[in-house]
């Protein structure tokens, strides 16, 4: 595919923009996307993936509460673990801590679409620790026990019903 | 013992393989944010999770010392060279290493020697059980593993194969490689700095793409290139030696003869032959350059790891080195490793 701007070139870098809502998309060569201030490797540079490229910066202005827009008056949020804020976030192109995922979810949302595109997490889950894996299972033991024992009782099975619940009380002290 | 010296799948063409896993913990604040006291806080509590693992302080390492390591590819060199608290846990018997407050507050490493990435997988994952365990690891279900810098966000996972293409390379084939690569979400880069592939023609392929594609499937795309790209490589080398037989085995005498009988040696230089003699012992079948048996890829592999300059100036007693010191030093040390027609 041809360069959409100079027409000569092959296309090596493929460039979406978001102004005021509306999506345009462009394939780019080298040349042309470093005249335009974007990485010429057709990566994004740390400072890039949040507003510090002149592109960038357009694009995360064009979304609302991306920077705080109303002047010194204006409180800005703060992540409650680490205490970052958006514009800080930003800056460096980088989160403060896991929780900023959370707290700036939004506003981080389509940073994260455009490097990745708009897909979710597939893959493994973290392994839990020892004690949450007891947890959980003494939770679903208790579960099926309890399920079994409504249907005693609605079976007027009263002494499989004692029988289980015994069981329960055993499990859960 | 290291990576490097070991026998391995396909090591004609692929290095090692290795699997990465970034992680980062609930609570803890990251990169500068992190306090010195929370770093040492990380570093001290993954010691108890850790068993079997030897821990080194970077921050209390002597400057050498931490960049041999990065030599090695066993830390990455923004991990040597920086000055907060910081430490590697190591297991050199099983390859697994495991960078405690590099850019994430956990980065684990695995490396195998030769073509294994599944193995490398299975190992990292192994690795990770205790960290996991002991401490509450970032996760969520949309994003997959948090970490520090978004681009890392999904599985957090690296799988990469160090490869070497001396064939390819001079075919000139290399760029439009890494073009179908990156359609693959897959990227080639020079394991030794910008520009420093047409030299070694060592490069590592990896995965771009962490979100919205899982680790098997991380894995097996990876594999798929790779092993497209070692039946090119392998081709286009015995393509190359059945056209002109005598040229390719004139070079590799030479660059033997080089390594084998300077008295000073570049690293540049070094790499340069290093090529050749590497490219020479692994067409022993096809290609008579005259190169001993003794001379292997495990032997050559080694050699290129101690002619580093930190690995090289740690082998020589840790003092300080000057460039020519180290040409003559890297020119006896090969002289011992490779030559059978050594005086020395
Ligand atoms: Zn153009
Ligand atoms: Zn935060």
């Amino acid at each position: 595919m041809l360069c959409e701007k100079c027409g000569k070139n092959e296309a090596t870098i493929r460039y979406s923009e978001i102004v005021n809502g509306k999506k345009t998309e462009m394939a780019l060569c080298g040349e042309c996307a470093a005249a335009m201030g974007l990485g010429t490797d057709g990566g994004f540079g740390l400072g890039d993936l949040f507003g510090a490229g002149t592109l960038f910066s357009n694009i995360f202005g064009a979304i609302p509460d991306a920077r705080p827009q109303y002047g010194a008056s204006h409180i800005e949020k703060r992540c409650p673990v680490c205490g970052a804020s958006m514009s800080e976030i930003a800056k460096r192109g980088k989160v403060g801590c896991a929780e900023c995922y959370r707290t700036f979810k939004s506003e981080l949302a389509p940073s994260i679409r455009r490097i990745h595109g708009d897909v979710k997490y597939v893959g493994d889950a973290p392994a839990k620790s020892e004690a949450e894996n007891q947890l959980l299972e003494k939770k679903q033991k208790l579960e099926s026990l309890r399920r079994e024992l409504r249907e005693a009782i609605e079976k007027e099975d009263f002494e499989r019903a004692a029988e289980i619940r015994d069981n329960i009380r055993k499990i859960d002290s | 013992m290291s990576w490097y010296a070991e026998t391995g799948n396909k090591c004609d063409v692929v290095l090692s393989s290795r699997v990465r896993l970034a992680r980062s913990i609930e609570g803890f604040p990251m990169g500068e944010r992190l306090s010195d006291e929370q770093a040492r806080e990380l570093c001290d509590r993954a010691g108890d999770a850790l068993r079997g693992f030897d821990r080194i302080d970077f921050d209390k390492l002597d400057p050498v010392t931490a960049a041999a390591y990065a030599e090695e590819h066993l830390v990455s060199a923004e991990f040597a060279s920086s000055k907060s608290p910081r430490a590697l846990y190591k297991s050199d018997a099983e390859g697994d290493y495991i960078m405690v407050c590099e850019e994430d507050h956990f980065r684990i490493q695995s490396i195998t020697r030769g073509y294994s990435v599944s193995d490398a997988y299975e190992r990292a994952k192994r690795a990770e059980a205790p960290i996991a365990s002991a401490f509450p690891v970032a996760f969520d279900n949309d994003l997959g593993y948090l970490t520090h810098c978004p681009t890392n966000l999904g599985t957090a996972m690296r799988a990469s194969v160090m490869m070497f293409l001396p064939a390819l390379t001079r075919r000139g084939s290399i760029p439009s490689l890494s073009r179908q690569l990156s359609r693959l979400g897959l990227t080639v880069r020079g394991m030794y700095g910008e520009g420093s592939e047409a030299v070694c023609c060592i490069y590592q392929i990896s995965n771009q793409v962490t979100l919205g594609i899982s680790e098997e499937e991380t894995v097996s795309k990876l594999c798929e290139a790779v092993d497209f790209i070692i039946d090119q490589e392998r081709k286009c080398r015995l393509d190359t030696v059945s056209r002109d037989p005598e040229s390719a085995a004139d070079a590799c005498a030479r660059a033997y003869g080089t390594l084998t009988h300077a008295r000073m040696i570049s690293c540049r230089e070094f790499m340069e032959k290093f090529v050749d003699v590497r490219l020479a012992a692994s067409l022993r079948g096809s290609l008579d350059a005259g190169i001993p048996e003794s001379v292997t890829l495990e032997s050559l592999d080694t050699s290129l790891i101690e002619c580093q300059p930190a690995v090289l100036t740690l082998l020589s007693g840790g003092g300080e080195m000057t460039p020519r010191d180290r040409d003559i030093r890297r020119a006896s040390l090969l002289r011992g490793r490779l030559g059978g027609a050594s005086d020395n």
